[in-house]
C-alpha cells in the first residue's frame, strides 16, 4: 500500500514537470480556493445485515503501481466505527454530485455529508444511467457551501481535480489532462483522465466530470451532470420491483436428487466422510423457452450420472418436475425439460456487453441457502471486462461470491449470469487448481449463443445412467506405475517426463485390451494423452493411490464376518486416474497415447472404449438361503488370480453376517470351483447348481489352495 | 499333606471318574505329595540346563548377531540337550550351564522347526560325566495328571512350576503340522522355553515349547512320543527330513464351521499341491482316503489330522504306497510316491549397503509369494534408515531383476551385491524389477549413502 502510495506521488511530480508549466502554483492555489466551498465528503456509515458484512465497490483507488485497485475493507470500517469516505461536490439543485458505491441499502446505516466541520444527514435521490454516479439529497443546506456551475463553453486546457483522503487528510490535487488520445477499434476515443475527477478550466470554473477514467474526445462530458440521465430514487425502486418480479419467476430453486453412492470400502476408509458425494443438491435454474430449464449447476460426470430427480420450485404454487436433457460442453450447467411450463423466462440480452461499461444495471444476488432462495435486489454497474475463453468477453464484476450474481438491464433482460466454466478432464492430482471448474460471470449473449447451437455444445459422456451403467468405466488396459526422478532416469525419458514429473510406467497390459491389441508392452513407459478436441494434452500423472502389500491371505480366518465389507480389494482398483479421466473424456471419443516402448517413441490412436465387466459391474447372483452373493470372474480378478480360461470359478464378492456361509468359514474374495461335484463355471451355473438344494457340497479356493465345505439344513 | 490328598480326590469326583480310578487314587493319596514332587525335581533338576545362545537375525534388514538365552535338558549320559528349535535357530555359538556349576560349549546336534525341537551336544572333555533324565511315555497322560515345568531362566537356578495337564491332544492350528501339544496350567515363563515337562515318576514326557504372553495357566510343550518319533532322524542327519506328498487333508467333521461329512471313515482331500506327488498319483480334491497302505485313515475332527499328516511326512521316499480312497462314493486304489519335503524355509542373505536382507522364496514358509514366483527371491528385512527404505523397496518384495539381471536364488543376488560394491564410485544406482502383490514394479535404489559411517 505504501509501495504504491510513494508511486502515485512520484508520478504526480513526473506531471507536474510536464503540465505545471501551462499554471502556476499560485493559479493553481487560487483555483482550489475557489472550488473549496463545493467540495464536500460523503461519509456513509455502514452496517451487517443478517451476518453478512456491507459489500459495495468502487471506494477503491486504482493503484497506479500495481494497476489494481485498494481501499478499506467494510468489515474493518465497521469494526473501527469510522464511516466509509468518499469525495462529493456540490452542484446545482442543492445536490450532491458522488461516486455510485452499489451499497446495497441495507448495509448503510445513515449517510452525511461533510462541509469543513459541518455535517448534514443525505439520502440518494438519483442515480445516473450511464456514469457510474449517484446525487445525494440533503436534509439541509450546507451553510457557506456553493453549488457548482458547470459551463460547457469554457475552453481549454482543462484540468482534473481529485480529492482523496491520503496520509489522514483529505487533499486535493490539480492535474494536467493528458494531450494524448486512445481509440478504441470500434471508434471510441477517448483522453485517459483521472477517475471521479471534476474537470475545470484554467480559472476553475468547473466544465464537466470524468467519473470513469475516459473523457470522451468529441466533448460528450461537458456540461452539467445535473442533465445526466438518471434514475431518480423512486423510478429506481419501480424499475426494481419490476424486475424482481421477473427473476422470482425466471430463475428458481431446483432440486436435484441423486441415487446413492454405492458403499466402497477403501473410499471411506481414505475419506471418512462422503461429502464429495451428495445425494440432494440445491441449485438454481433459469428458465429457458419452450418448457425447458438451465440448471445452472457444474455436475460432473460421475455425479450427473446419479442424478435421478430434478424438482424445480416456483415462487408460489406446486413444485414441477424436470427431466434431464444435455449437459453442456463447457459451460458448468445442464438443461432438462418441465413437465409443464412455468413462469416466465427473461429474455437474454444479445447485444455488445462492452456498450454497457458503466452503465446502471439491476441486480439479484441470488442464493439457495437451506431450503430458501433468499434474493437480494440491488443495482451495479461493470467497470471492467476481460478477454477469456474463446475470446469472449467476460464482465469483470467485483464480487466476493461468484455463483449468486444476476445482473439484468433496464428492461429486464438478462445481461450477466454465473457460470462455471468446465475444467478439462485431466490425470493431475486432483488438488490442482487446474482441475477444477472456475466460476465466473458470463454474458447473457453468450449463452445465447450456447443455446442456438445446443446441438454442438453438448457433453453427450455426462449424462444419468442406471446403476448398471454407472458401473461403466472406459479404459486403456494397462496398470501404471507412477514415475519419479530416478524411475525417469532409469528408463532414459528424463526430458520427456519433466525429470519424472510425469509420464507412469506401464506394468501391465491386458491381452485382449485397447493397449494390448496395439502391441503396447509392459515396461513401455506412457507420457501424456492427446484428446481430440482438447488443445493441452494430458499429462500423465500417477500416484501410487495402491501402495498395499500383500493381500494377507492367511490372515482371512481371523477376520470376524462384520468386517468383511471394510476388507479392501486385493487388486489396483480398475477406476485408476487413467481410466477415470478417459471415463470423463467419454466413450467413443478419440484421442493419441504417446509412449517411449523400447526406447522408441510409440504414438498410438485409440477411440475410447468400455472396459469389459469389472468386479464392481461383473454379473452377480445372491444366494438367500446361504447368505452369499457370488460374481462372475472379471478381468482383473483373473489377472490377479492368474486364473487360466477354462478353470471354473465364482468369486464371493459378499457375505452377510451370522449367515450360513460365514458359519462354512467361507471368505469374501473366494472362489467357488464346485458345487456337488459339478464345476461351477458362471453365476448362471451357481444358480443353476444350488437351486433347490438344501446341501452343498462346495469347493472353495483362496488364491491358490482348495478346501471342501458342506453346508447343510439350506431352505429350499 | 491332608490339603492335597483331599484336593486329588476332589478332584477325581469332579472329573467324574469310575470306581476303577478310585482304587489307584486312594493309592496315590496315601503318598506325601510333597515327596512325589521332591522325588521327581532331584532326577530332572540336575539334568535341566541353561542355554545361552548366540544367533543371527536377518530380520531388521542386516544380519544382526543377538543373545537368546532358553533351557534345555540333558537326555543322555553322551550329553545331548533336547531343547526348542525356536531357542537353537540360526546359533552361531551355543553355551550350556549345567545345575552343578559346570560349563560347555555345545553344538547343534540338528533341529526341526514344525515341532519346534532342537537338540545339542555338549562338548564334553574327556570323560566328563553329566546327569540326564529318561524320556517318558506322553500317550498314557490324561487330562488332570500331575506334571511340572522345570526351567532355567536365569542362569545357575533352576525353577519349577507345578500343575496339571489340561489337554493331552491339544490341536493349534497353524502351529505343527506333525504333532498335537500338551496343554499343562503350570507355569511356561520365556526363559523357560526348552525345559522339560515331568510327570510325577521324575520322567520327561514333553519340552516346554510355548507360553501365553500375560496369562500364566496356558502352556503347551510337545509330546516326548512325538520327539521319539524324529530323534534319531535328528542325531543321524540333523533335520527331520519329512516326505512330502502334496496332500492337503481335512476332517470328516468341523463342528466350527458346522460341516459334517456323512460317515466316520476316513480322510477328505482338500485339494493337492501342484506339480506333487498326490497330483501326480492322480488323488483329487473332494477324494476320501480310507487307507495309506494297511493304516485306516480316519479323521472325524482335525485332532486326528497331526497324526495323519505324520503318517504321510514319515512314509518312505521314492517308495510308491498304495492308498485307497473313495472317488464319489466308489472304492478305488492309487499308487503314490512321496518325495523329500526338502527346505521348509528359504536361505537368507545380507545386503549391506543395500541396508536390506533378502530370503529365498519357500513354498511351506511363504506360500502367498510361491504363488507369484517359484524360483526366487524376496525383501526380507529393511535396514531403517538405509538407502532400500529410502528408496521405497518394501517387506515381501519379490525381486525379478536387478539392473536387467535376472534373479532367482540369494546367490544371484550375492554376486550381483558383491559386484555393486566393488563398482560403487563409479555406479551408485541401481535397478530393481519387483513384483509387488503380483504386478511388475520398478525402484531405484541409491547406494550413494552409506548409513553404516561413523
Amino acid at each position: 500500500m505504501k509501495m504504491c502510495l510513494f508511486a502515485a506521488l512520484g508520478m504526480l511530480v513526473a506531471v507536474g514537470v510536464v503540465r505545471g508549466a501551462e499554471l502556476s502554483p499560485a493559479e493553481q492555489q487560487g483555483m482550489l480556493k475557489e472550488l473549496a466551498p463545493s467540495a464536500v465528503c460523503v461519509e456513509y456509515v455502514l452496517q451487517y445485515d443478517k451476518g453478512e458484512e456491507p459489500r459495495g465497490s468502487g471506494w477503491s483507488e486504482r493503484c497506479p503501481n500495481c494497476g489494481r485497485h485498494h481501499g478499506d475493507g467494510t468489515s474493518s470500517l465497521v469494526a473501527e466505527e469510522r464511516p466509509l469516505e468518499v469525495s462529493g461536490w456540490l452542484i446545482e439543485g442543492g445536490r450532491v454530485l458522488t461516486r455510485d458505491l452499489m451499497l446495497h441499502p441495507r448495509f448503510v446505516k445513515s449517510i452525511s455529508v461533510r462541509l469543513g466541520t459541518q455535517r448534514v444527514a443525505a439520502k440518494p435521490a438519483a442515480y445516473m444511467k450511464d456514469q457510474n454516479a449517484m446525487l445525494l439529497e440533503l436534509a439541509e443546506p450546507l451553510k457557506g457551501g456553493k453549488a457548482l456551475a458547470f459551463d460547457a463553453a469554457r475552453k481549454g486546457p482543462y484540468f482534473a481535480v481529485t480529492r482523496a483522503n491520503e496520509n489522514g487528510a483529505w487533499t486535493a490535487t490539480v492535474r494536467g489532462l493528458s494531450t494524448f488520445i486512445s481509440e478504441t477499434e470500434d471508434g471510441r476515443r477517448f483522453i485517459a483522465a483521472p477517475t471521479f475527477s471534476l474537470i475545470v478550466d484554467k480559472s476553475g470554473a468547473a466544465v464537466g466530470a470524468c467519473m470513469n477514467e475516459q473523457l470522451p474526445l468529441d466533448d460528450s462530458w461537458k456540461g452539467s451532470p445535473a442533465r445526466w440521465p438518471v434514475f431518480s430514487a423512486e423510478e429506481l425502486a419501480r424499475v426494481q420491483d419490476a424486475i424482481e418480479k421477473r427473476v422470482n419467476a425466471g430463475v428458481l430453486r431446483v432440486t436435484l436428487g441423486f441415487r446413492s453412492p454405492k458403499a466402497n470400502a477403501e473410499r471411506e476408509r481414505f475419506r471418512g466422510r462422503d461429502d464429495e458425494n451428495p445425494t440432494r443438491a440445491d441449485v438454481l435454474g433459469l428458465l429457458l423457452p419452450d418448457r425447458r430449464i438451465l440448471i445452472l449447476s457444474s455436475l460432473r460426470p460421475e455425479a450427473t450420472a446419479r442424478l435421478e430427480r430434478i424438482t424445480v420450485h416456483p415462487e408460489n404454487g406446486p413444485v414441477v418436475s424436470a427431466k434431464f436433457l444435455h449437459s453442456l460442453n463447457d459451460a458448468g450447467a445442464f438443461i432438462a425439460t418441465l413437465e409443464k411450463p412455468m413462469g416466465a423466462e427473461l429474455a437474454l440480452a444479445t447485444g455488445d456487453i462492452r456498450q454497457l461499461t458503466a452503465k446502471l444495471l439491476f441486480s439479484a444476488e441470488l442464493r439457495v441457502q437451506g431450503e430458501k432462495r433468499v434474493v437480494n435486489f440491488g443495482h451495479r454497474r461493470i467497470a471492467e471486462f476481460k478477454t477469456g475463453w474463446r475470446q469472449q468477453i467476460f464482465p469483470d464484476v467485483d464480487v466476493v461470491d461468484k455463483t449468486s450474481l444476476f445482473l439484468l438491464d433496464e428492461k429486464g433482460a438478462l445481461v450477466v449470469l454465473p457460470m462455471a466454466q468446465r475444467a478439462k478432464p485431466s490425470l493431475e492430482d486432483r488438488w490442482r487448481s487446474s482441475s477444477y471448474d472456475r466460476e465466473r460471470h458470463v454474458a447473457a449473449g453468450m449463452l445465447a449463443k450456447v443455446l442456438a447451437d445446443l446441438p454442438n455444445q453438448i457433453d453427450a459422456a455426462n449424462v444419468p445412467l442406471s446403476e448398471e451403467d454407472d458401473a461403466r468405466i472406459a479404459w486403456m488396459g494397462v496398470e501404471l506405475q507412477g514415475l519419479n526422478k530416478e524411475l525417469a532416469q532409469a528408463n532414459n525419458v528424463s526430458d520427456l517426463t519433466r525429470d519424472g514429473e510425469t509420464g507412469a510406467l506401464v506394468t501391465y497390459v491386458y491381452p485382449d485390451s485397447p493397449a494390448g491389441k496395439a502391441g503396447v508392452q509392459a515396461g513401455a513407459v506412457l507420457l501424456r494423452l492427446h484428446i481430440a478436441g482438447q488443445p493441452a494434452p494430458l499429462d500423465v500423472k500417477v500416484q501410487d493411490e495402491f501402495e498395499s502389500r500383500e493381500f494377507p491371505w492367511d490372515r482371512l480366518d481371523e477376520v470376524p464376518d462384520q468386517y468383511f465389507d471394510r476388507i479392501p480389494k486385493p487388486w489396483p482398483p480398475v477406476d485408476s486416474v487413467l481410466n477415470k479421466a478417459l471415463t470423463s473424456i467419454g466413450l467413443g471419443k478419440k484421442y493419441t497415447a504417446e509412449f517411449v516402448q523400447d526406447s522408441k517413441p510409440l504414438k498410438q490412436e485409440f477411440t475410447i472404449i468400455e472396459s469389459p465387466a469389472h468386479f464392481d459391474s461383473a454379473p452377480k447372483y445372491k444366494a438367500e438361503s446361504l447368505g452369499l452373493t457370488v460374481r462372475e470372474l472379471t478381468y482383473e480378478v483373473k489377472r490377479y488370480m492368474q486364473f487360466k480360461d477354462g478353470d471354473p470359478g465364482v468369486i464371493i464378492a459378499k457375505i452377510e453376517r451370522g449367515s450360513k456361509a460365514s458359519t462354512s468359514g467361507l471368505k469374501p474374495y473366494e472362489l467357488v470351483t464346485q458345487i456337488n461335484d459339478a464345476p461351477v463355471r458362471s453365476v448362471k451355473d451357481f444358480e443353476k447348481l444350488i437351486a433347490g438344494q438344501t446341501e452343498l457340497r462346495m469347493s472353495i479356493k483362496r488364491m491358490s489352495k482348495e478346501r471342501q465345505v458342506k453346508v447343510s439344513g439350506l431352505s429350499k | 499333606m491332608c490339603r492335597w490328598s483331599v484336593w486329588i480326590v476332589v478332584m477325581g469326583v469332579a472329573l467324574g471318574a469310575g470306581a476303577a480310578r478310585a482304587g489307584k487314587e486312594e493309592a496315590l493319596a496315601k503318598l506325601d505329595f510333597r515327596e512325589v514332587v521332591n522325588g521327581a525335581k532331584d532326577k530332572v533338576f540336575p539334568a535341566v540346563v541353561f542355554i545361552k545362545c548366540i544367533s543371527e537375525t536377518f530380520e531388521g534388514g542386516e544380519r544382526i548377531p543377538r543373545t537368546a538365552v532358553g533351557s534345555g535338558v540333558l537326555i543322555s549320559e553322551r550329553g545331548e540337550v533336547l531343547t526348542n528349535w525356536h531357542v537353537i535357530d540360526k546359533a552361531i555359538d551355543v553355551r550350556c550351564l549345567l545345575l552343578d556349576g559346570r560349563a560347555f560349549e555345545a553344538k547343534v546336534l540338528g533341529s526341526d522347526k514344525d515341532t519346534d525341537i532342537g537338540l545339542l551336544q555338549l562338548r564334553l572333555a574327556g570323560k566328563a560325566n553329566v546327569p540326564h533324565a529318561v524320556l517318558g511315555e506322553s500317550k498314557v497322560l490324561k487330562e488332570g495328571d500331575f506334571v511340572m515345568a522345570m526351567g532355567a531362566p536365569w542362569g545357575l537356578s533352576r525353577s519349577v512350576s507345578i500343575g496339571i495337564i489340561s489337554c493331552s491332544q491339544r490341536f493349534l492350528p497353524n502351529l505343527s503340522e506333525y504333532s498335537l501339544w500338551l496343554q499343562t496350567d503350570a507355569s511356561i515363563s520365556p526363559g523357560n522355553s526348552g525345559g522339560p515337562l515331568v510327570n510325577t515318576a521324575g520322567e520327561v514326557i514333553g519340552i516346554n515349547a510355548r507360553g501365553t504372553m500375560g496369562g500364566g495357566d496356558l502352556g503347551f510343550a510337545i509330546p516326548s512320543d512325538t520327539i521319539k518319533t524324529i530323534l534319531p532322524q535328528i542325531r543321524e542327519t540333523g533335520k527331520v527330513n519329512w516326505s512330502w506328498t502334496g496332500l492337503m487333508l481335512q476332517p470328516l467333521k468341523d463342528f466350527d464351521r458346522n460341516i459334517y461329512f456323512e460317515g466316520t471313515e476316513g480322510v477328505i482331500v482338500a485339494d493337492t499341491d501342484s506339480e506333487s506327488p498326490a497330483r501326480r498319483a492322480g488323488i483329487l480334491a473332494r477324494d476320501r482316503i480310507l487307507r495309506i497302505g494297511d493304516v485306516p485313515t480316519n479323521a472325524i475332527t482335525e485332532e486326528h489330522l497331526p497324526a495323519l499328516r505324520r503318517l504321510l511326512g514319515l512314509l518312505p521316499k521314492g517308495k510308491p504306497v498304495k492308498i485307497d480312497l473313495l472317488r464319489d462314493g466308489k472304492p478305488m486304489s492309487v499308487e503314490l510316491t512321496p518325495r523329500e519335503k526338502g527346505k521348509v524355509q528359504g536361505e537368507e542373505l545380507d545386503c549391506p549397503r543395500w541396508d536390506f536382507t533378502v530370503k529365498a522364496i519357500n513354498q511351506f514358509d511363504n506360500p502367498g509369494l510361491y504363488f507369484h514366483r517359484k524360483e526366487g527371491v524376496f525383501v526380507f528385512g529393511i535396514k531403517h534408515p538405509g538407502n532400500a527404505s529410502r528408496s521405497g523397496l518394501q517387506h515381501q518384495d519379490i525381486i525379478v531383476k536387478i539392473d536387467g539381471k535376472e534373479v532367482k536364488s540369494p546367490e544371484d543376488v550375492k554376486a550381483i551385491h558383491k559386484a555393486s560394491l566393488e563398482q560403487i564410485d563409479r555406479k551408485t544406482k541401481l535397478m530393481f524389477t519387483l513384483l509387488r502383490n503380483g504386478l511388475m514394479k520398478q525402484v531405484v535404489i541409491d547406494i550413494g549413502h552409506d548409513y553404516s559411517k561413523e
